[in-house]
Formats: C-alpha cells, sequence, structure tokens
C-alpha cells in the first residue's frame, strides 16, 4: 500500500503544479469510482449522485494541496463524499444511517487498506448483491494500475494483448500484472469481508 | 477441503466459468458482480469543465503564495544591497564558466549522493560547492530538488523524487522522476540523457526529460533535443511536449516556455551573481529562466538597461520575484503580459515610497 500512496503523492504534486495531464488523469480515473462510492449511497438515484460527485470534486480541488498521502487518494477522497452525502441525507430529512452499508462500517473501512486471506466459505456468506457492492468497493480501493486491469478482463472480456495495448507494456508485463492484481483483490476481498 | 463443498449450489451459476491459472475464485466473484452502476456518459467531461477554472486559479494562487514566501523573507535583504551605478556604456557578457568537475549549486532540502563503490552521503544546502564524483547515483526525496553544475558549464536541476546517474560529464541516466537542462549562460552542449525509454540530446537548450507512470516525457523550452530510441530517431523542437509510452506509441502536443510546468526549475535555479554586471545581461537570464520574453518599451529603455551596472546580491530570490526588487533600483519598472515582461521606465509617482 504504501507503494500506492507514493504513486498518488506524486499525481497530486503534479495537480498543484498546474499539469493539465495530471488533471485529466485525476478526473478521468476517480470519476466512476467516486460515481460508484456515490451511487450506492444515496438510494441508487443517479442525478443525486451526479451532483454529490460534482461537489465533492469541487470542494476536493481547492483543498488538494492539502493531501499528504497518509492514506490512499481514493479513501482521502471519499471522506468529502461521505460529507456530501450526509449532507444529501439533511436535506431530505433522513439520517446518514439509513445508508450505512457493511464496507462503511469502521472495521470493513480499515480492512480496504489492509491485507488478509480470502477463503472460499467468505463468500457463501454474502446474497448477490451485497457481493457484487463489495467487489465494487474492493476493486475501487484497490490501486488503479490493479483495480483496472481486473475490470478489463474479468468484467469487460479483454484479452490479455488488449490489457497489455492498454497499459503500454508487454503482453508477459500483463499478465504478470494481473497476477498481483488478483492477489491485492483476494487479500482485499478477505479483508473487508471479515475473514 | 474442496472449493464446490463451502459454495451454495446456485452460485456456479452465476459466478460463471474458472481461470485455472489462480484467479478462479477471483474471476468468479467479478463475473458475479458485473460491471457495477452505469457510469454517465460523459460525466468525467462535465466534471472537468466544472472544476478546471478554478483549479487553475487555485494552482494560480498557490504559485504566488509559494513566491511571497520567497520573496517576504529575502527581498528586504536583497533591496538594501542592490545599488546602481551607470556608466557611459558597458555591456559586459557572461561570464565564462570554469569548472572541470560536477558540483551541487542549490539544493532545496536533502539529497543522497552514492559515489561509485561508496556509501551514501547525504548532502544539503550547506553543501553548495560540494563535488559530485562521475558515476555518482542521485536521488532526491520527495519535495527535495537540486541543482548541478556539468563540467561543461550546463544547469541539471533534478526535480522531487527522482534518481540519476551521473554516467560521465556530458551524459546522465535517468532511472525516474525528472530533469532539466539549461545550456543557456554561454555553456556547453551535446548533454544526453538516458532513459529506459531512449537517449535525448540536446543540440543547445533547455528542456525537461521526465519519465513517470511507464512514460517517457519530453519537454523542450529552448532549442533542439534529438530523441534516439533503437533505430528511430526524433527531432524535438522547442515548443513541443513529446511523449512516448512502452510500446513506442508517441503523443506530441504543443507548449510554452512560460507554462506554469515548468515553475519548478526556478525553484532551484542557481543564483544569477549581479555583482558587475548589466541590467540587460540580467534581464536575459530572467528571461532565460522564467521563459517570458523581455520587451524593451523603447530603445531609449533599452540603451539604458544595457549602460546600468549592478551592484549587490539577489541570492535565494525566485527568478520570477526579482525583477520587482531590481529594477526599481534602475529607474526601471516591468509590467507582466502574456509571455513576456515590458520593460519600461519607472514613472514618478511609482518611486514613492
Amino acid at each position: 500500500m504504501r507503494e500506492t500512496y507514493s504513486e498518488d503523492r506524486k499525481l497530486v504534486r503534479r495537480l498543484v503544479r498546474g499539469d493539465e495531464r495530471a488533471f485529466d488523469a485525476f478526473v478521468d480515473e476517480y470519476y466512476p469510482r467516486l460515481y460508484r462510492f456515490a451511487y450506492t449511497r444515496v438510494g441508487r438515484d443517479e442525478a443525486t449522485a451526479e451532483d454529490v460527485v460534482q461537489s465533492t470534486f469541487t470542494n476536493v480541488i481547492s483543498k488538494i494541496g492539502s493531501y499528504r498521502g497518509e492514506a490512499a487518494l481514493f479513501t482521502w477522497l471519499c471522506t468529502f463524499c461521505r460529507y456530501e452525502i450526509a449532507a444529501v441525507w439533511r436535506r431530505r430529512g433522513r439520517q446518514g444511517s439509513e445508508v450505512e452499508l457493511l464496507e462503511d462500517s469502521p472495521d470493513s473501512r480499515a480492512a480496504l487498506e489492509t491485507l488478509g486471506v480470502l477463503q472460499e466459505n467468505t463468500i457463501a456468506r454474502f446474497e448477490a448483491e451485497e457481493l457484487a457492492r463489495l467487489v465494487w468497493a474492493v476493486l475501487d480501493h484497490l490501486p488503479i494500475s490493479y483495480g483496472n486491469p481486473l475490470r478489463w478482463k474479468y468484467i469487460q472480456g479483454l484479452s490479455v494483448r488488449e490489457i497489455a495495448d492498454r497499459l503500454g507494456v508487454s503482453s508477459k508485463a500483463a499478465e504478470s500484472r494481473l497476477t498481483r492484481a488478483r492477489q491485492a483483490f483476494r487479500d482485499g476481498f478477505a479483508a473487508v469481508a471479515g475473514e | 477441503m474442496s472449493e464446490n463443498n463451502h459454495m451454495p449450489r446456485d452460485d456456479s451459476a452465476r459466478f460463471g466459468g474458472r481461470d485455472p491459472a489462480d484467479g478462479g475464485l477471483v474471476e468468479r466473484l467479478l463475473t458475479a458482480a458485473g460491471p457495477g452502476p452505469e457510469i454517465p456518459e460523459g460525466g468525467a467531461d462535465r466534471i472537468k469543465a466544472a472544476i478546471r477554472a478554478p483549479w487553475r486559479n487555485e494552482v494560480a494562487v498557490a504559485a504566488r503564495q509559494r513566491r511571497r514566501l520567497w520573496a517576504g523573507g529575502l527581498a528586504a535583504a536583497a533591496a538594501l544591497i542592490i545599488a546602481v551605478v551607470v556608466v557611459p556604456r558597458l555591456h559586459r557578457g557572461d561570464l565564462p564558466i570554469e569548472a572541470d568537475a560536477i558540483t551541487l549549486v542549490v539544493a532545496e532540502g536533502r539529497i543522497e549522493v552514492t559515489p561509485p563503490g561508496s556509501t551514501v552521503s547525504f548532502l544539503g544546502p550547506d553543501d553548495a560547492g560540494s563535488i559530485i564524483p562521475d558515476g555518482s547515483l542521485v536521488r532526491t526525496p520527495g519535495d527535495h530538488r537540486a541543482a548541478l553544475r556539468l563540467t561543461g558549464g550546463q544547469s541539471l536541476r533534478l526535480d522531487d523524487d527522482t534518481v540519476v546517474r551521473l554516467d560521465s560529464e556530458r551524459s546522465i541516466s535517468l532511472d525516474s522522476g525528472a530533469v532539466y537542462i539549461s545550456s543557456a549562460d554561454g555553456a556547453g552542449t551535446g548533454v544526453e540523457v538516458r532513459t529506459a525509454f531512449g537517449t535525448a540530446t540536446e543540440i543547445g537548450t533547455q528542456f525537461e526529460v521526465r519519465l513517470e507512470h511507464d512514460i517517457l516525457d519530453i519537454k523542450v523550452r529552448e532549442g533542439l533535443v534529438s530523441l534516439t530510441r533503437g533505430a528511430e530517431e526524433y527531432q524535438i523542437n522547442h515548443g513541443i511536449r513529446f511523449s512516448v509510452d512502452g510500446e513506442g506509441a508517441v503523443t506530441t502536443a504543443s507548449i510554452t516556455s512560460w507554462d506554469p510546468t515548468w515553475a519548478w526549475t526556478q525553484g532551484v535555479a542557481p543564483a544569477f551573481a549581479i555583482e558587475g554586471r548589466s541590467a540587460l545581461s540580467y534581464l536575459e537570464w530572467v528571461s532565460a529562466e522564467t521563459g517570458l520574453s523581455v520587451r524593451f518599451e523603447n530603445s531609449e529603455v533599452e540603451r539604458t538597461a544595457a549602460t546600468i551596472l549592478l551592484h549587490g546580491t539577489i541570492e535565494g530570490l525566485h527568478p520570477a520575484e526579482t525583477p520587482s526588487a531590481v529594477l526599481p533600483t534602475c529607474g526601471l519598472s516591468a509590467v507582466a503580459e502574456p509571455g513576456a515582461l515590458l520593460i519600461a521606465r519607472l514613472e514618478a509617482d511609482n518611486n514613492e515610497p
């Protein structure tokens, strides 16, 4: 995870310097993640989720220089997003606890940053919808260099060659990346699922 | 215990097929989860449109604040020691640079130097002037930068999080991070920067080579750079940002000499020794460091700048901040224009404290 934060710090430093490409990469990488994060927490309302994400980015961009790399950048962004989500529920006159998800519990949030070992019987404990949500949460908390290749291969069905092309590396390197990504996913999922 | 003993009977359908390599379980989880909520089309573009201008504003404000910090602590001292002598006609060229070793000129923070066959040493701001042996590995940690002077007089600046090896007086290997080479100020040319993605050779210029995220990024501020990648060779002109990834995919874009991404190079710019130099000479240095062209209000102002000699020091000041400290002592002022500094006579009213 330390390596992840190092990459996150570099991205933020480039943002602070005014690097336009870093700005585009920042939004492109974190918009889908934050949207998925918000969507499941605002009653699956697409328009509200979009509003929440836009408010999150608006707030974040004025404070981006305060990111210190003490947590993953996505985790840091989620704290802003949670605030916006809570504001939505306050405006609706409801409590934020109504959207409390398993992955929102302090233990699970800590576990998303830690390691564990995935066992088959972990999976059997969850309903399909809950399982899917956990999978997305774990994918979004993985380093981008792991989360994206896993999505491309197992959800979008891309070949290793196509993944290699997207990553700008050889097929062998892409295979190696996928192996490490699968291990990271297994560890992360086991941790958040309460192994 | 087999995997199937743990799975409900109907899970096999929703998990789908298995990857025999290792990811069977992971594959089934991801396949079962599916793509997740559909991401709104154009959503990221809408976010960019909404926050790009505020972000640019934040960057500009932060840059101004950093410059104020630099100037705040040192401008007063600089202003006290800058004096002006007007002479009939004297325009000295740049002083010759004589050096037979690579030296540390500026350290912003602490850098690591590992000479060949030796252990790591740490050099800081007080170690300016230290000789760095050929073959040394130099590393700048996060938020630490440095400027070295190569034996040909070129300025080699290291951004933070950079690792380079000084192979010889004209060749360095960039492992990661970014370096900026400036052969202005009468220095020699022909320094090459070797990377895993190719070798960039300068042909009288200022340029940056950055190796991050498996992408080689070359920005040419002034002059020309040649990049050799195996049998391929590219000529990169000033004003061009050239990128190539591990598979050889090339993209190019234009970049101005005053683009904000050059700003880090000023933070470790070696101080210009103004003592006995003409204001014109000093302005040429400002132009080289900031990327701004210098324009004179009229030929008389240009002649004046050439005949004024400066005394004192601007050491420690950010190059972009120095005109406001130096020029008023010469009866001149600098007005910022897009990509340029307009040098004019200081209005009488502006001379008032």
